[in-house]
């Protein structure tokens, strides 16, 4: 049996349930003479519910607590056999005994290890049988007793009501616990890795992230200063801005105000096609098309770019947010009540007119907040620089250079070989951080900037 | 009773005509589709030059289509279609070759709603004046700034916060800066749709008061839900009905002995 059968087995038992209970009220209804308070149905879901909890809850404590307990027995009956081995043996004992019951040995196992490993699978047999059985009569018991509760005055409805408000709480907590989880972890990973870094360090220019092999040789740690990390992120995203921003406005103002119906209709979609393609794409575009035509460019004009660029990187990059802005500038303008627009309209001005002088002042709010949220998504963009920004960490306002960025940088320190303590993989949770707190920062203050468009449109 | 509507338009042409002032705005013929909505269906109306003309009607019935026939607003809608000729002085307005801006700064409009632009109430005021080009120097726009809010009757209340912003005004006296703001492009004819709809009693008395002196100046068409207000301010009305002119003539002699049997239940209050 898996836990899929078993919630197969209790989907079959809330059935029953349903249909018990829809009987059972009909019949009350009909023996007391009293209309009941709610639907048959209700009454039905209401068992149904109750009977479902225990299953749910086996199967839950069976796909992800069961491994576990039975590990705890395992280690319980072995305590002698522990005592005996040296620190941090267990742990290294109960690893080579799961890759040798995977079927992957790491050496020829020991006799103790073939026995614990048998051991574990007769643990495993009465573990699962106790959540079935305790989970099937819970269900049972449950069911029976939500029947007893039926009749015509009991509210099943409200009942039921209370239980999806608690549902559609649960998931929304579960939405905040992950996130929680996330912002977690990567604070733990960042203070130990202050631990090793001091935060006057970040304050330099020198980015030499070293690998624990590395510093076992000769004691250093490396270089972790930030500065032209951010800085070549934010050169990347200022370029991709102010090509996009432009763009994207004179499109969402075209769209809006101008395009009929049927060019809005076809040309839309288009455009929000841009936003379905993979960002590697983006980077094999800079790679072999942007980047080389920018060399060209600038062998023509006597520059000197390099072969990746912040330009080509954040080119690109503007041409994958373009339908972003657009859109959001769209909602903005839309946003706009459309009495100012006609009532300017009316005063004998031109489209244009009525664009410049009462639509963009009044979806201002709006379109900032558009460049802000576009602005976070060029800072966390990681594929296109990784292919078309470099590596080099240049503290450089110059486009034509190449410059490196924070997401690039994680990537580089948490690829390849990776040991999960070494500063220069400590390091990437700090820049991921950094990053976190920096976007954040720019979407609750765009938010705040929405709102306010929002409330003042409704004037 | 069964009037035959051409007849009764012919006669009410003629009535206008009799007095020897050419109207100033005359339509003929007017179809407007919406999509599939057939809303204006052959409106033949004079509105004669420095009179108030009310239009009213049941909800629906197409009071504000032609209202927007006579400054071609109608246009802003999708798949909309007007046919038949509108001429103002003489000059057809839906030729091929006419300026719809240059129409509209001609022909103003005052909304249901107040509408201000979030802008001061300088700037609110000189925001047509500006784009028509009408002032040379900051003193002439400041003077037309001033004329306007005086003629709308709202240069002492606001001439201390002129740098206030319009929104900030009470519902009232935003729909003042409204009329006042279509003032300021000296327009010959001004449209205003129930511009008291949203306000109170008091406040509407002020604009009918407004609307009273504004007549020495432009001619006005107003589009109305009240009755009283109708008799009050206008010189002629028209009843509309299920998109077609069910009546004109002067005001008095309309709420006095209405033609129709269906303008007298309306006006009654039996029937809208
Ligand atoms: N933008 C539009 N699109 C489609 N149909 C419209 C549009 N505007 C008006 N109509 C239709 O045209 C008809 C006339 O509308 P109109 O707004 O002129 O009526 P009204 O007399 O001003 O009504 P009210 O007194 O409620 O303002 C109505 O049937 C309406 O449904
Ligand atoms: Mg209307």
């Amino acid at each position: 049996m898996t836990p899929s059968h078993l919630l197969s087995l209790g989907v079959i038992i809330s059935a029953c349930f349903f249909l018990f209970a829809r009987f059972r009220i009909r019949a009350a209804t009909l023996q007391e003479q009293a209309p009941s308070t709610s639907l048959p149905r209700f009454y039905g879901w209401y068992a149904a519910v109750l009977a479902f909890v225990p299953i749910f809850l086996g199967v839950c404590i069976w796909v992800f607590a069961s491994t576990t307990i039975v590990e705890i027995l395992l280690v319980n009956r072995l305590d002698s056999l522990f005592a005996s081995l040296p620190e941090g043996g267990r742990d290294r004992f109960l690893a080579e005994m799961y890759s040798f019951l995977d079927g992957q040995p790491l050496r020829t196992p020991s006799p103790d290890i073939a026995a614990a490993a048998n051991m574990l699978i007769g643990l495993r047999t009465p573990v699962v049988t106790t959540i079935i059985a305790l989970s099937t009569v819970g269900a049972l018991s449950l069911g029976f007793l939500a029947l007893r509760f039926i009749e015509p005055r009991f509210n099943a409805h409200a009942h039921i009501d209370r239980t999806v408000v608690f549902l559609l709480l649960l998931c929304s907590i579960l939405a905040i616990i992950a996130t929680l989880g996330i912002i977690l972890s990567l604070l733990f990973e960042t203070v130990r890795c202050f631990e090793f870094v001091s935060i006057c360090q970040l304050f330099s220019t020198d980015w030499l992230p070293r690998a624990g092999n590395q510093t076992a040789l000769d004691g250093d740690a490396g270089k972790y200063g930030v500065l032209a990390l951010f800085s070549g992120t934010f050169l990347i995203s200022f370029v991709a801005i102010s090509i996009a921003l432009p763009i994207g406005l004179l499109v969402a103002v075209y769209l809006s105000q101008y395009a009929s119906h049927s060019t809005r209709r076809i040309s839309k979609p288009m455009l929000e096609l841009l936003a379905g393609i993979p960002t590697v794409v983006y980077g094999f575009f800079a790679i072999v098309l942007v980047g080389p035509f920018l060399q060209r460019i600038g062998g023509f004009l006597g520059l000197d770019v390099a072969p990746q660029s912040a330009m080509a990187a954040g080119a690109v990059m503007a041409i994958m947010i373009i339908p972003y802005v657009s859109s959001l500038c769209d909602d903005a303008l839309s946003a706009v009540p459309s009495a100012l627009r006609n009532g300017s309209l009316a005063l004998g001005s031109t489209t244009a007119e009525t664009v410049l002088n009462v639509l963009l002042p009044a979806a201002l709010p709006g379109i900032s907040s558009a460049v802000l949220l576009a602005v976070s998504r060029t800072i966390g963009e990681t594929m296109i620089v990784l292919m078309a920004a470099g590596l080099a960490a240049n503290l450089t306002l110059n486009p034509l250079a190449s410059v490196t960025t924070v997401t690039v940088q994680i990537v580089q320190s948490v690829t390849g070989d990776v040991e999960f303590d070494s500063v220069k993989t400590l390091s990437a949770f700090m820049l991921g951080m950094l990053l976190f707190v920096t976007t954040l920062m720019m979407n609750v203050f765009a938010f705040s900037l929405r709102r306010r468009g929002i409330s003042h449109g409704e004037v | 009773m069964n009037v035959d509507p051409s007849n009764a338009l012919m006669r009410d042409a003629e009535a206008a005509s009799a007095e020897g002032i050419p109207p100033k705005m005359v339509a003929r013929s007017v179809n407007v589709h919406y999509g599939a909505t057939h809303a204006l269906k052959d409106v033949s109306l004079d509105i004669q030059g420095y009179e108030v003309t009310a239009l009213i009607g049941p909800s629906g019935c197409g009071k504000s289509t032609v209202l927007r026939c006579f400054n071609r607003m109608n246009e802003m809608f999708e798949n909309t279609q007007t046919s038949g000729q509108v001429t103002i002085d003489g000059m057809d307005i839906y030729a091929r070759d006419i300026d719809v801006v240059a129409l509209r700064a001609r022909v103003g409009m005052v909304f249901q709603r107040p509408n201000p632009f979030p802008k001061s109430i300088f700037d609110n005021i000189a925001y047509g004046p500006r784009i028509h080009g009408l002032a040379e120097t900051k003193e002439d726009l400041e003077q037309i700034v001033e004329a306007s809010l005086q003629r709308a009757g709202l240069w002492d209340e606001v001439k201390d916060r002129l740098k206030q912003s319009g929104t900030a005004l009470s519902d009232g006296q935003q729909q003042r800066l409204c009329i006042a703001r279509a003032i300021a492009v000296q327009p010959e004819v001004i449209l205003m749709d129930e511009p008291c709809s949203a306000l109170d009693p008091i406040a509407t008395g002020k604009i009918e008061e407004l609307i009273e002196e504004l007549r020495t100046g432009f001619t006005i068409v107003i589009v109305t839900h009240s009755m009283q207000q109708a008799a009050r301010v206008s010189q002629r009305t028209a009843f509309i009905s299920r998109g077609e002119l069910g009546e004109y003539g002067p005001t008095v002699e309309m709420f006095t002995k209405p033609r129709h049997e269906r303008t007298k239940d309306y006006i009654m209050g039996r029937y809208g």
